[in-house]
């Protein structure tokens, strides 16, 4: 990780010159001149912009765009957004201090990639900094009834009901900052000693009572590469999650009921009936995890999740349910063995998988068919079995006894 | 006769008081460089925990992976470690003791233990070592083979943790040099085969993997059909 | 001759405190590592200041001690391991002299195969009244629907004896043979074996077993009524000779069948309550009031005359048969997280490690055992709190030797530790070093303390033992409220089974006007009324309440002319 104070000396050099832009947008990829053609869209908004891009390979170049300045800054040890692959993400923290050397009055940093970038993108995310005064503007993503599932399935519901905010999609990796929530960011977080950039940004934002909003764009979530594999980057955001928890406990405990975060622009939704999944072998995967990993959760899970669990692999396909209450158990019962370091951590959140698979299996055969209900009714459902069971996770948080139900 | 019995007697008696009189500096030697190794491996302990204490190893250790540790032996990680450092200073005094001894058969002996002594540290901690890996990758393995829907996963598991415990068992052999070629042809056997065992089980395991992944690149040539993200 | 039991009320076993041992691991005297009746002759004291009322002594007859002496192979005798028959002669009038009634086992539906009737029987020719003492059969396909009780070590009730040349029945170990009730003699001999224990003047008798004593086919072999004819019979041989006997079925059935062995108070005078007690525990883990609630009101009434037998833990596995199959798993997965700590269907760990040692939940399960419709049966050792080890094979791991101190042994015997019969407990947390007696007694806060003071509190009052139950039903699931009545008396128990405070308002109403009186501290509570009566109660907390009449209670203070105030 690079020292905060240490960018290169041609990068302060290049900086030294720049001004005090009004919006930083750093990409975090971009391979050709290709890539920037919306700039000038960009620069014609009146606006100061500079676009900060990662260097590394060969030099590209571009022509001069009116209103706007390109920025080339080093890419040092790749930074692990979430510990996820270093190819999606490229140095955050950079893009950070050069917005906060320049003192810009927003700082938009893109992970999705150039393909979908776009300067009325840009100005959606940034929009809200600087006229409405919001710290925090998070991608809210075309909402898809088989997309993001485990978005839907714990990050979203687990920000509503603990931190208290209803957040689409609490992990967005295309992110909007103010100054004030720029500078938060860049600093070290005391229990941890890291930059709280290194945590994760919503609920820095949250427990920072930062005003945030919602930026609702026309694309889908980013997907990880071909290569990432379900397990790993599932472990990777449940560890950031749970860890945050730890983090997070005075806030959480605290906090009442979920309050509804601003939406600018139309977010969408996307209604499917068919998909191909073969839900068969999404069961059989729980089946075997139940058969093997057992004595792993049962170091995590409570006895009557336990024999929840026994009766749900003896039942046949067509009426496999993994009730809302059941999988919210499961989460929070597995955030509190994370804490009681009841195992080794990694091992104890990839065992988690087959658990997950279970629940998509569930939601799939629930949600196919013309006469499902909604998935917005149904993720609400959920969300409100995360908030009603609060209790729960808070009273076995505070009292670890193993001796419970 | 009686007082060729009793002068007899005699020199047996003064030939073993004779003898105990020359063991008994030794064997006080070796009593004093007992209390002094014993006084000595309190007070290291009593510094050792100390340091452990204030550098959390106990919970470096739990982060290492080995938060069973305290659950099977029923004492921390600290204790363990300066349990086995006391016993290792009291061991020392003691074979220092024993040169006190006059007689080249016990310096013999107890120049050979002390040549002897790191190849035995060094057993015991690839043993200490190599059970723990044993246990970690076995597990690594099981999680990961049961995520991928392998059917052999808890097979894979224990091929896993044998393989391991085989080599580290022939490794701590062979540092204490027992058993010479007879262990190094053992471990290749066992070795082999469990190898091939695993490589059975994986080949066996891995069929409905490459179908499963050939489905799944076939599906995603047809585009018009929505397929599921977790993402 | 005979010699009278200790007790003079026939009905002396309602307000028993009953406590069950076993000779051998209780007090060794002659240091040969084994237990004996003179070291638990010396440890009367003891068991006195405790306040338990009734010695329940597990066998001790000689055998070959393959299933802890329930394979007898002599009736009539003392193992000589334990003593001699005046070494028990002996300890009987001890124990006579402090009013303690002494119980024993008839151990009458198999013996050993050691046993010199079964030695006979297998060489007796086939009819022959020798040979019919046991069960016999050239098949091992009759009585198909008798289900295997000892599941980890036998496959089949049947075992072929070379000897015989044929198989012989037998409903638990191999080695133990069915005893056949259809031969006359054999009940002879069983009620002259009775006799012989009734006229040395033990009070009490445990018939073991006692579902199985017939055998018919197309029946499951259990609870017949053949088998209440035989036990009917011993009860009428046992009234005629003796006055103020008990006895007590071991039947571990639904308790729908085993009101039958009360008869119409001319069978049993006592049975254990097996379903209830694992029922306990699951209420406690569930922290629900469900379990026990549903199995109480499953529970027939019985003749005024008996009692149900009420325990926690015992000698044997603590036992799930009388459970249901997601019950029996949900008591796997929460009270024997490692396999070793199961044994054929149930869970052999003690009282103390099942509670993980948390003293508030081990004192909550001894209320609801001591404020039970019944008698309360104590382990062994459970009143310090010991632990077990469950590295001892089959149920061994519960029947360690009694922890008297922190010496050599537990202070159980000063013999080399290799000769005892069984290891001392010796971890860090249950070892011997942690918890014994001379400790617990020096010590008023200690377990042994709390156990002896509400032993002799629950003395005080006969409802505990006489009376009816009647549970509340408030809202909070977590709380269990019951009112024991008897003779107008009322008190009312409230336990709160979580592991959090919790809140509670009883429905008293009928009560109103009356004064709660906390029984512990003498307490007085705000007067009940027509509204629901709230409580908050810590966790695993319960409170015994006296309902008196409201001008009852303290006396209050008088004042003189003088304004002084005087009693």
């Amino acid at each position: 990780m690079p020292e905060l104070e240490s960018l290169p000396q041609e990068v302060k050099d290049q900086l030294a010159g720049i001004g005090t832009p009004d919006v930083v947008i750093g990409l975090t990829s971009l391979k050709s001149a290709d890539d920037l053609t919306w700039a000038a869209d960009a620069g014609k908004s009146g606006l100061n912009v500079l676009i900060a891009y990662p260097g590394g390979g060969d030099v590209i170049e571009f022509q001069p765009i009116s209103g706007v300045r390109l920025l080339r800054y080093p890419v040092s040890a790749p930074e692990r957004y979430f510990n996820a692959p270093a190819s999606i993400f490229g140095s955050f923290l950079e893009v950070l201090q050069i917005s906060q050397r320049l003192d810009s009055k927003a700082c938009c940093v893109w992970n999705s990639g150039p393909q979908t970038s776009s300067a009325g993108i840009f100005a959606q995310m940034t929009q809200p900094v600087l006229e409405q005064k919001f710290d925090l503007v998070v991608a809210n993503y075309i909402q898809a009834k088989w997309g993001a599932l485990v978005n839907s399935s714990i990050i979203c519901p687990l920000t509503r009901a603990l931190y208290g905010r209803r957040i689409q999609f609490p992990m967005a990796v295309d992110l909007a900052f103010s100054s004030r929530m720029v500078a938060r960011l860049i600093q070290s977080d005391p229990g941890s000693r890291l930059p709280r950039a290194q945590h994760w940004i919503a609920t820095e934002a949250i427990c920072g009572g930062m005003q945030i909003c919602q930026a609702a764009l026309p694309m889908e979530p980013p997907r990880p590469p071909e290569s990432a594999d379900l397990s790993s980057i599932l472990a990777a955001v449940l560890s950031r999650i749970f860890s945050d928890l730890d983090r997070n406990a005075s806030f959480w405990q605290r906090s009442a009921e979920s309050q509804f975060v601003p939406i600018f622009g139309e977010f969408q939704i996307k209604e499917q009936d068919e998909v191909t999944v073969d839900v068969q072998q999404l069961i059989e995967t729980f089946q075997l995890g139940y058969r093997n990993l057992t004595e792993i959760w049962g170091l995590a899970l409570s006895p009557a999740t336990l024999m929840e669990l026994k009766k749900l692999v003896r039942v046949s396909p067509a009426e496999f349910r993994v009730a809302d209450d059941l999988w919210v158990r499961v989460v929070f019962e597995f955030a509190l063995a994370h804490r009681q370091r009841a195992i080794n951590r990694e091992h104890l959140l990839r065992a988690m998988t087959p658990l997950y698979l279970a629940w998509v299996a569930s939601y799939t055969l629930q949600m196919q068919g013309p006469s499902a209900e909604s998935f917005q009714n149904r993720l609400e459902r959920l969300a409100l079995t995360y908030e009603n069971h609060k209790p729960y996770l808070l009273s076995r948080w505070r009292w670890p006894d193993r001796f419970n139900p | 006769m009686w007082q060729q019995v009793s002068q007899a007697l005699n020199q047996s008696v003064t030939r073993v008081v004779t003898r105990i009189a020359l063991l008994l500096p030794g064997f006080i030697a070796l009593l004093v460089a007992l209390l002094v190794s014993w006084l000595a491996a309190w007070a290291v302990g009593f510094v050792l925990r100390r340091f452990l204490r204030s550098i959390e190893f106990d919970g470096k250790v739990a982060r290492w992976g080995l938060p069973q540790l305290r659950a099977e032996t029923g004492k921390s990680p600290t204790d363990v470690a300066v349990r086995v450092v006391c016993l290792a200073i009291i061991f020392i005094g003691f074979l220092v003791g024993m040169t006190a001894f006059e007689a080249t058969l016990t310096s013999q002996i107890v120049s050979q233990m002390f040549a002897y002594f790191p190849n035995l540290i060094a057993a015991l901690f690839v043993l200490l070592v190599g059970g723990a890996a044993a246990r970690f990758f076995s597990r690594s393995v099981l999680i990961g083979a049961v995520n991928l829907n392998v059917q052999y996963a808890h097979l894979l598991s224990v091929g896993m943790k044998w393989l391991i415990l085989v080599l580290t068992g022939a490794m701590a052999l062979n540092h204490l040099e027992i058993g010479g070629k007879i262990v190094d042809e053992a471990f290749a056997i066992l070795f082999g085969g469990i190898v091939l065992t695993l490589a059975l089980a994986v080949g066996l395991g891995a069929r409905d993997l490459v179908s499963r992944s050939l489905e799944r690149q076939a599906d995603r040539v047809t585009e018009d059909v929505e397929t599921l993200r977790h993402f | 001759m005979k010699v009278p039991g200790s007790a003079t009320d026939p009905l002396w076993f309602k307000d028993a405190i009953i406590y069950e041992l076993h000779v051998r691991a209780f007090f060794d005297s002659n240091n040969d590592g084994i237990g004996d009746f003179q070291g638990l002759t010396q440890r009367l004291d003891y068991l006195q200041d405790l306040g338990v009322t009734c010695l329940w002594l597990l066998p001790f007859f000689p055998s070959p001690l393959r299933d802890d002496g329930y394979d007898i192979s002599d009736y009539l005798n003392v193992h000589p391991d334990y003593g001699t028959l005046a070494d028990f002669g002996a300890f009987l009038e001890a124990a006579h002299e402090r009013k303690m009634q002494v119980m024993i086992e008839l151990v009458i539906n198999h013996t050993s195969d050691q046993h010199p009737w079964f030695q006979r029987a297998r060489q007796a020719p086939a009819g022959s009244a020798e040979r019919d003492f046991y069960v016999w059969s050239d098949t091992d396909k009759k009585y198909p629907q008798a289900r295997i009780i000892f599941t980890d070590t036998e496959k089949s009730n049947w075992t072929w004896d070379s000897v015989a040349q044929a198989y012989y029945w037998h409903r638990f170990f191999s080695h133990q043979p069915d005893l056949n009730f259809d031969h006359p003699l054999v009940l002879e001999e069983v009620q002259k074996a009775m006799n012989y224990w009734l006229d040395l003047g033990v009070d009490g008798l445990r018939l073991d077993a006692i579902p199985y004593l017939v055998e018919r086919d197309d029946t499951n072999c259990e609870n017949l009524a053949e088998t209440h004819a035989i036990v009917k019979q011993l009860r009428r041989a046992m009234d005629e000779r003796h006055a103020n006997r008990m006895i007590l079925a071991e039947a571990n059935q639904w308790p729908s069948d085993v009101r039958a062995y009360f008869g119409d108070g001319d069978e049993c005078h006592m049975a254990f309550h097996f379903p209830l007690m694992p029922r306990i525990f699951m209420a406690l883990r569930l922290e629900d009031r469900l379990p026990v609630t549903d199995i109480i009101a499953q529970t027939p009434p019985i003749p005024a005359t008996c009692q149900w037998g009420l325990f926690l833990r015992n000698h044997d596995e603590l036992t799930l048969e009388m459970v249901s199959d997601d019950e029996r798993d949900y008591m796997y997965l929460a009270y024997s997280n490692d396999p070793r700590m199961r044994v054929n269907v149930g869970i052999r760990r003690r009282l103390a490690p099942l509670m993980e040692n948390n003293r508030r939940r081990i004192e909550l399960l001894n209320s609801l055992l001591f404020s039970f419709p019944g008698t309360p049966i104590i382990y062994y050792g459970d009143e310090i709190g010991m632990g077990d080890n469950i590295y001892l094979g089959d149920r061994n791991g519960v029947r360690t030797p009694m922890q008297w101190s922190a010496d050599r042994n537990a202070g159980f015997s000063r013999a080399t530790p290799a000769k005892l019969f069984n290891p001392v407990v010796m971890d860090p947390v249950y070892g011997y070093t942690a918890i014994n007696v001379e400790a617990q007694q020096s010590d008023s806060s200690s377990l042994l303390s709390w156990m002896r003071n509400m032993i002799a509190l629950r003395k005080i009052f006969q409802v505990f033992g006489r009376g009816t139950i009647k549970f509340l039903k408030p809202a909070n699931t977590k709380i269990l409220a019951y009112l024991r009545l008897w003779e107008g008396e009322a008190i009312l128990c409230v336990a709160n089974l979580s592991r959090f405070p919790q809140p509670v308002a009883l429905c008293l109403d009928e009560f109103a006007g009356m004064k709660p009186i906390e029984m512990r501290g003498y307490v007085e509570f705000p007067l009940i009324s027509v509204q629901p009566y709230p409580l908050s109660l810590g966790a695993y907390e319960f409170l015994w309440f006296e309902l008196h009449k409201a001008n009852l209670g303290v006396p209050t203070a008088q004042v003189s002319e003088k304004g002084d105030k005087y009693a």
